[in-house]
C-alpha cells in the first residue's frame, strides 16, 4: 500500500534531473534539426569580427552560427559583425526572396552587398533596449541580389542579455513564410497568451481574496501576477526603464514570484517547521542586496535559491508520499515543473551555445502553474462552500431542535395555565357558593331550627339563596367589561323581589363603553356590590322609589343608586357595607355613600375607564 | 315538581289541565293523538331530553305554544330552546300565580325574553353582519334580519329596560313591544331550526338524549 501510493524523494530528484537533461539535449535538437523547407538555404558559416568594450582591438574568426554572446564572451559587452556569403541563381533573382532571422540582439544593422536592409535599436548605446526578440522577416527584391552576395549583420552585445545572432534562413518568400508564421506563433502569440492567462488567473484570485479575505487567495493572486509580469518581460521589446533598473525590476518580479509561491505552498500545506521559515526568510531578505550587487551576485544567489527550492520540493514530496490531498499534489507537481523549467533555462542561457534560439521554458511552466493555482483555488473554494453548507445544515438542525423544545415548553406552560385557570375558577365558584347560596341556606336552617321565624321569612331567605345561585350562573356567561349586561341581568333576576316589595324602580341606563381590564372576578365583585346595594334598599330603607342611573364620561362609568328611604341606620348593614368597600377596592372602583338632605341614600360607584389606573389598583 | 305545576294550572280559572306525564315517551304518544294549546316541559326527563319533545311538538302541532321549565333560566339553555321553537320559559321557583299569569300571557301573544338572551341575539346578529362568507344554511329559510324598530327594542331589552319603559321610550304601545318580541322569536325559531340541532349538540343535550333513550 505504502509503496504504491508513496513517491520516494530519490525518485522525485531523479525525475527532476532527467527532465532538465532531456530538455537541454533532446527537445531543442529536435526543433533545430528539422529539415528546412525545399529551396531554403540556412546560412551558418560566418566570418565573425568582434570588438569588446573598453578595447580597441578587433578579432576576426570563422564562426558557425548561432552566436551566443554570453557563452562565448562571459561577463563582457561589445560589438560583433557576422559576414555571411551566399550565391543566388538567376531564377532566384527573378522572384521575391526573403531572409528570416529567428533571433537577434541586442541592437542590429543588416546590409546586403553594402546596401542597408534593416536596423533596430541603438547600436552605439550599450544597455539600451533589446530589439530583435521577435523573428525578423526581411523581404529581398530580386534586383538586390547578385550571383555572389555578402550579408553583413552587426550587433550590439550587452552583458547577460542573451545577445547573439541565430542562423539565417534565405529562400523564396513563399517557402519561408510557413517557418516565419510558426516562429511568430511560438515566440510571440503563445507567450502573450500565457501572459494573459496568468493575468486573468491572478485577477480572479485577487477578486476571490477581496470577497473572502483568505490568505490562500492573496498568495495565489500575487504568485500569478508576478508570473504574468515575468513572462511579459520575456517577450516585451519596448522596455521602459534604463539598464540596470530594468534588470533589477525583472529580477525583483522573479523574486516576488518566488516569495509568493513559497507562501502559497505554506498555506496549502499548513503548519511548516520553523527552521524552514528562517532559511526562506534569509534567502528572500538578502536577495535585494544580491540584486544591488550586480549580475554575478544575482546569479550566485539564484543558484542558492534553486538549491533551496530543490531541498524544499524533496521534503514536501517526502511529506506527502502517502497523501491523496489533491491541492498538495497539484502544488507539488507545479513546483517540480517550474523548478525544472527555471533550472533548464538558466543552464541554457549560460552554458549551451546551441540553445540561443530557444525562447525558454519558464513561460510554459508559468502556464502550467496557472492551471495548478486554478485547481487549488477551485478546490479550496469548494471546500469552503461545503463547510458553509454543512454549517447551515447543522444550524437549521439546531434551530429545529430549539423550536421543538420551545414548543414543548410552551405546551407544558399552557397545561399549567389551564390547570391554574381551572383551580382559580373552582375557587371562585366555591367562594360564591359559600358566601352566597350556602350562607343563605344555613340562615334558612337556623330560622327553621329556632322556630321563631315565619314561613315568609324562611321563604325569603331561600329565594335569596336561589337568586345568589342565579347570579353566579349569570356571572359565568357575562362578557368581560360589559356593565350593561351585568346591570340588565341583575334587574331581571331581582325584578320579582322588587315588584313584590312594592318598590318603584326607575331605570336609566345609557349605552356604556366596555369597562377595560376587567376579568371574570372583577365582574363578579361588581355584581355583588350592586346586588348588595339593591338588597339593602329592599330590606332596610323602607323606600318607595329606587332610581338606578348609569352614565359614562371620558374617565369613568358612574353608577348611582338613589332611594327615598329612611337613610342608612347605624350598624344595620355594617357587615355588608364593609364587604362592598372591600370589593370596590379590589376592582379599583370608587364607592361612596351619600345621605341626601331630602332623605334617602345615594350609592355612587365609579369604574375607571383608563386601564393603567385599574392595573395599579 | 309536576304536582306543583299541575296545581298552578288547575288553580287558575282560565286554564284547564289536559294531561300530565312524568316521562317523555307517553307524553309524545298522547300529543300525537290530542291537540293542546300550551305544552309545559322540563328539559331533564327520565327517558330523554325535553328538547326532543319540544321539536316533536313544534313539528306536529304548530299551534301549540311550548314553555320550558328551568331552574336557572341560563342563557345557553334558553337560547337553544327558543331556537328549537319554544316561546319562553318558566322558572321552577315561580309562584303559582306567576305560573298561571305567564301561561295565559303567552296565549295572548306575550313572549318573555331576558336581557341576557336579547344581548346574545344582538351579538349573534352583529356577528352575522361582519361575517365575510354567508352561512351554509338552507337557502329556502328566511334570513335572520330585523327591522330597525325590532333592533332598537332588542337593544333596550339588553340594557335591562322593561316592556313598559320601552313602550314609553319608543312612543309605542306595550302591546306593540310584545308583538315585536314575538316576531323576533318566531324569526329566530324558523331560522334556527337547522342550527338548533347544532346548538343542542354543542351543549351536549343530544348526546345525553342518545345515551338515555
Amino acid at each position: 500500500m505504502q509503496r504504491t501510493l508513496g513517491l520516494p524523494a530519490s525518485f522525485i530528484g531523479h525525475l527532476l534531473c532527467s527532465l532538465v537533461l532531456w530538455s537541454l539535449q533532446v527537445l531543442p535538437a529536435l526543433a533545430q534539426d528539422a529539415a528546412p523547407p525545399p529551396g531554403v538555404q540556412v546560412l551558418r558559416d560566418a566570418e565573425l569580427t568582434v570588438r569588446l568594450r573598453q578595447s580597441a582591438n578587433q578579432t576576426t574568426t570563422a564562426h558557425t552560427l548561432p552566436l551566443h554572446w554570453d557563452v562565448l564572451h562571459r561577463r563582457k559587452a561589445g560589438w560583433a559583425t557576422a559576414t555571411l556569403r551566399f550565391d543566388a541563381t538567376g531564377a532566384q533573382r527573378l522572384q521575391p526572396q526573403a531572409l528570416l532571422i529567428p533571433r537577434l540582439g541586442n541592437a542590429y544593422r543588416i546590409s546586403l552587398n553594402g546596401m542597408e536592409l534593416a536596423t533596430g535599436g541603438e547600436l552605439l548605446l550599450p544597455n539600451d533596449g533589446w530589439t530583435g526578440r521577435r523573428p525578423l522577416w526581411i523581404r529581398l527584391p530580386g534586383t538586390l541580389l547578385q550571383a555572389h552576395n555578402v550579408l553583413e549583420i552587426s550587433i550590439r552585445a550587452d552583458y547577460l542579455r542573451r545577445a547573439g545572432i541565430s542562423p539565417v534562413q534565405f529562400g523564396p518568400e513563399a517557402a519561408l513564410q510557413g517557418s516565419w508564421h510558426a516562429l511568430e506563433w511560438q515566440r510571440v502569440t503563445l507567450p502573450r497568451a500565457v501572459s494573459l492567462f496568468s493575468l486573468v488567473v491572478g485577477i480572479f484570485c485577487l477578486l476571490l481574496w477581496w470577497q473572502q479575505r483568505q490568505a490562500l487567495y492573496a498568495f495565489a493572486a500575487l504568485c500569478e501576477l508576478a508570473w504574468a509580469c515575468r513572462v511579459t518581460a520575456a517577450w516585451l521589446e519596448e522596455i521602459f526603464l534604463a539598464w540596470p533598473a530594468w534588470f533589477q525590476a525583472v529580477q525583483g518580479l522573479f523574486w516576488a514570484g518566488c516569495l509568493a509561491t513559497y507562501w502559497l505552498t505554506r498555506t496549502v500545506w499548513g503548519p511548516r517547521p520553523r527552521v524552514e521559515l528562517y532559511v526562506a526568510s534569509a534567502i528572500f531578505v538578502l536577495c535585494p542586496f544580491a540584486v544591488a550587487g550586480g549580475a554575478d551576485w544575482v546569479l550566485g544567489w539564484t543558484v542558492v535559491l534553486v538549491v533551496a527550492w530543490a531541498a524544499l520540493i524533496l521534503r514536501l514530496a517526502w511529506e506527502c508520499r502517502y497523501t491523496r490531498d489533491s491541492p498538495r499534489l497539484w502544488m507539488l507537481v507545479a513546483l517540480c515543473v517550474c523548478w525544472a523549467a527555471l533550472v533548464r533555462d538558466i543552464a541554457a542561457a549560460r552554458l549551451a551555445p546551441a540553445q540561443y534560439m530557444d525562447g525558454g521554458w519558464t513561460q510554459w511552466a508559468a502556464a502550467f502553474a496557472g492551471v495548478a493555482v486554478l485547481a487549488i483555488v477551485g478546490q479550496r473554494f469548494q471546500q469552503a462552500r461545503n463547510a458553509l453548507i454543512d454549517l447551515t445544515a447543522s444550524l437549521e438542525q439546531r434551530v429545529l431542535q430549539r423550536e421543538q423544545k420551545l414548543a414543548e415548553q410552551h405546551q407544558a406552560l399552557r397545561k399549567l395555565e389551564r390547570i391554574s385557570a381551572k383551580s382559580e375558577e373552582r375557587a371562585r365558584i366555591l367562594r360564591d357558593m359559600h358566601d352566597g347560596a350556602g350562607a343563605h341556606l344555613i340562615t334558612a336552617m337556623r330560622q327553621l331550627e329556632g322556630g321563631v321565624a315565619s314561613q315568609a321569612e324562611v321563604m325569603q331567605t331561600l329565594r335569596e339563596s336561589l337568586d345568589q345561585l342565579r347570579l353566579s350562573v349569570d356571572a359565568m356567561s357575562l362578557p368581560n367589561g360589559d356593565v350593561n349586561a351585568l346591570l340588565a341581568s341583575l334587574r331581571f333576576r331581582l325584578e320579582q323581589r322588587i315588584r313584590d316589595s312594592g318598590l318603584e324602580l326607575l331605570w336609566d341606563v345609557e349605552l356604556l363603553p366596555l369597562w377595560p381590564g376587567s376579568g371574570e372576578e372583577a365582574m363578579r365583585h361588581l355584581q355583588y356590590i350592586v346586588f348588595e346595594a339593591i338588597s339593602n334598599v329592599l330590606q332596610h330603607a323602607r323606600a318607595r322609589q329606587l332610581a338606578l342611573t348609569a352614565r359614562a364620561d371620558g374617565q369613568a362609568i358612574h353608577i348611582h343608586l338613589r332611594d327615598d328611604g329612611v337613610g342608612r341606620q347605624e350598624g344595620a348593614c355594617g357587615n355588608g357595607l364593609r364587604t362592598m368597600h372591600e370589593r370596590a377596592e379590589l376592582i379599583g372602583a370608587a364607592l361612596e355613600l351619600r345621605l341626601e338632605d331630602s332623605g334617602g341614600t345615594t350609592v355612587c360607584l365609579s369604574l375607571p375607564l383608563d386601564a393603567p389606573a385599574l392595573a395599579a389598583a | 315538581m309536576r304536582r306543583f305545576f299541575e296545581g298552578c294550572v288547575t288553580a287558575h280559572p282560565d286554564l284547564e289541565l289536559a294531561a300530565s306525564f312524568g316521562m317523555l315517551a307517553p307524553a309524545r304518544r298522547w300529543l300525537d293523538e290530542h291537540p293542546a294549546d300550551v305544552l309545559l316541559t322540563d328539559l331533564a326527563l327520565p327517558d330523554g331530553h325535553g328538547l326532543a319533545l319540544l321539536q316533536h311538538v313544534v313539528r306536529t302541532q304548530p299551534a301549540c305554544e311550548v314553555l320550558v321549565v328551568s331552574v336557572f333560566g341560563d342563557e345557553d339553555t334558553v337560547i337553544a330552546c327558543v331556537e328549537a321553537g319554544a316561546v319562553g320559559y318558566i322558572q321552577k321557583d315561580s309562584t303559582p300565580a306567576d305560573v298561571g299569569r305567564i301561561i295565559v300571557g303567552v296565549k295572548h301573544g306575550e313572549s318573555p325574553i331576558s336581557p341576557m338572551i336579547a344581548r346574545k341575539l344582538l351579538a349573534r346578529l352583529r356577528q352575522r353582519g361582519t361575517r365575510a362568507e354567508p352561512q351554509p344554511v338552507d337557502p329556502a329559510l328566511p334570513s335572520l334580519e330585523l327591522t330597525p324598530r325590532e333592533s332598537d327594542v332588542l337593544e333596550l331589552i339588553a340594557r335591562g329596560y322593561s316592556y313598559a319603559e320601552i313602550a314609553r321610550l319608543q312612543d309605542i304601545s306595550k302591546h306593540t313591544v310584545q308583538s315585536h318580541i314575538k316576531n323576533l322569536y318566531s324569526k329566530l325559531a324558523v331560522h334556527s331550526r337547522g342550527e338548533a340541532v347544532f346548538e343542542a349538540s354543542r351543549m351536549g343535550l343530544l348526546d345525553r338524549h342518545r345515551r338515555a333513550p
